[in-house]
């Protein structure tokens, strides 16, 4: 009897239908230790389409945890931006016959629903709360299966929660359930303070590189579609003493999270994320018959009150920058961080119509938080929200093929 | 201590060491961990949680966890049970 020396023939004795993974595209949110980790994994198992979204640089102490640390050589063509070295670093290591490694030097935050659009999985490889948070929500709106992990040292945490549409999005567990406040975790410079101050361990390879099989193994359970082994629960493993527990996870009553999902397809509009809000309503109030409202799944901060001048200081961002980097525009310092009273003093849109400021309207789709293949949910004055889809393609977010080279 | 009330017994997250308390079944896993935090005469049995990084509760024997605003009686939770007090890995860097 031959050897059989066909590439996935051990993955095939495992249970892989390596088919399968080659129509997936896998998200992966963060290219760091564990991003790297399972990116990296993700690729020799063969899926088809790898998207690395991270906006952070390499600095000297990820080297020790980072298997797509660039080399010299490498950083004078792929800089050092994370994703797009990550993704140069990987790409050859991909199984698939027709390989696709997009990546995106961004916040997932500032790609949008389009990021999502024809994911297959979302895996979690951040550290922020609020970051995992974004994630959660918008895997439970787009009805994609979400991994999350997240280390402390040696401790592990696996979380996995099932993609679900109609009545099963309301009552399903997502990451929010557990996780309410995520107050004061925003800013990526004060996070990593209060993760410092805590004392929380950083991670170490050998937890990366546990953690990301885990992760990686329950995103091919979950491509496979079998659902009876991918339900809402987490596992903890000590990877030292080998402790370890499992927990089934439950439905928060009053989860801050959402609990919903896109069951209808969007309508697809012409108006781009570049084109002002007032053309997105023109399209709109054409398209219904009606005078539209938007409703701004993240809110857009105005305008707010810098507590070091004790101005009314223009925002005009989406929450989540806002609360990311929030600058005074009148004395250019910054808000102090996470600060309530500035927080309270702002002035939210959470809505939009045609009766709305000027400036507001004049503003691109873009600057108000809508890039390219936004889902922009409308009410009307008769009848159920109704949710669009923003002109663009998934090209508009990510860099794929020869854009690896730096420029 | 009430008649209704339970004993349950929480596991630290870090150490060995273990809190009981009798307390109603109606109490919340919100509640709870705040009771955890303010301890007794020896001093909290948990320290307060760092921001976005909660403390999560979970039945020993049944696994299942109970969230901030669901009861104890909500996620079965018996005389004399064991509930294990985690607080979940949020590095991934």
């Amino acid at each position: 009897m031959s050897l059989n020396t066909e590439m996935f023939s051990r993955e095939r004795l495992a249970g892989y239908g390596p088919e399968c993974l080659a129509r997936a595209a896998a998200l992966v949110v963060g290219a760091g230790a564990l991003g790297q980790n399972v990116a990296q994994n993700l690729a020799l198992a063969g899926v088809g389409e790898i998207r690395i979204v991270d906006k952070d640089e390499f600095e000297p102490h990820n080297r020790t945890r980072s298997p797509a640390y660039p080399l010299a050589e490498e950083v004078a063509r792929f800089g050092l931006q994370k994703a797009r070295a990550v993704a140069s670093k990987l790409r050859p290591m991909m199984t698939n016959s027709n390989p696709l490694m997009r990546y995106a030097d961004n916040w997932i935050e500032e790609l949008g629903d389009g990021a999502f659009k024809n994911a297959s999985v979302v895996l979690s490889c951040v550290d922020k709360p609020s970051a995992r948070a974004y994630l959660s929500d918008q895997a439970r709106f787009h009805s994609k299966p979400f991994i999350e992990g997240g280390f402390d040292g040696a401790e592990i945490t696996l979380s996995t929660y099932p993609a679900t549409d109609g009545e099963a999005s309301v009552v399903t567990p997502c990451w929010r359930c557990s996780h309410q406040d995520i107050a004061g975790a925003f800013s990526c410079d004060f996070y990593a303070e209060e993760v410092e101050r805590a004392g929380f361990v950083p991670a170490i390879q050998n937890a990366a590189a546990t953690l990301a099989g885990l992760q990686c193994e329950a995103a091919i359970t979950a491509l496979h579609q079998r659902t009876a082994a991918f339900d809402a629960r987490a596992f903890d493993l000590n990877i030292r003493t080998g402790r370890s527990l499992i927990v089934k996870l439950s439905t928060d009553p009053a989860c801050p999270g959402i609990h919903r999902a896109l069951d209808i397809p969007p309508v697809s509009l012409s108006t781009t994320a570049d084109q002002t809000v007032a053309d997105l309503l023109q399209e709109l109030t054409e398209d219904l018959n009606d005078s539209p409202t938007i409703i701004l799944r993240t809110p857009l901060v105005w305008s707010a009150a810098c507590v070091a001048c004790e101005q009314m200081s223009n925002v005009r961002q989406p929450a989540w920058a806002w609360e990311a980097s929030p600058k005074c525009t009148n004395c250019g310092g910054p808000f102090p961080p996470n600060d309530l009273e500035a927080a309270n003093s702002a002035i939210v849109y959470t809505q939009i119509t045609n009766d709305s400021d000027s400036e507001l309207l004049s503003l691109s789709c873009r600057q108000i938080g809508l890039p390219p293949l936004s889902i922009v949910e409308v009410a009307v004055r008769r009848g159920a929200s109704t949710f669009f889809e923003l002109a663009g393609s998934i090209d508009h977010l990510f860099n794929s093929g020869d854009a690896y080279e730096r420029q | 201590m009430n008649d209704n009330d339970i004993e349950v017994i929480f596991t630290h997250p870090r150490d060995p060491g273990t809190f009981t308390a009798y307390i109603s079944p109606q109490c919340t896993g919100q509640q709870a961990i705040r009771g955890l935090i303010a301890g007794d005469e020896n001093g909290p049995f948990i320290e307060s949680a760092a921001p976005g990084r909660p403390y999560e509760l979970a039945v020993k024997q049944s696994g299942i966890a109970i969230t901030p605003n669901m009861t104890f009686a909500e996620a079965g939770v018996g005389n004399g049970e064991v509930v294990e007090v985690r607080q979940r890995g949020q590095g991934a860097n």
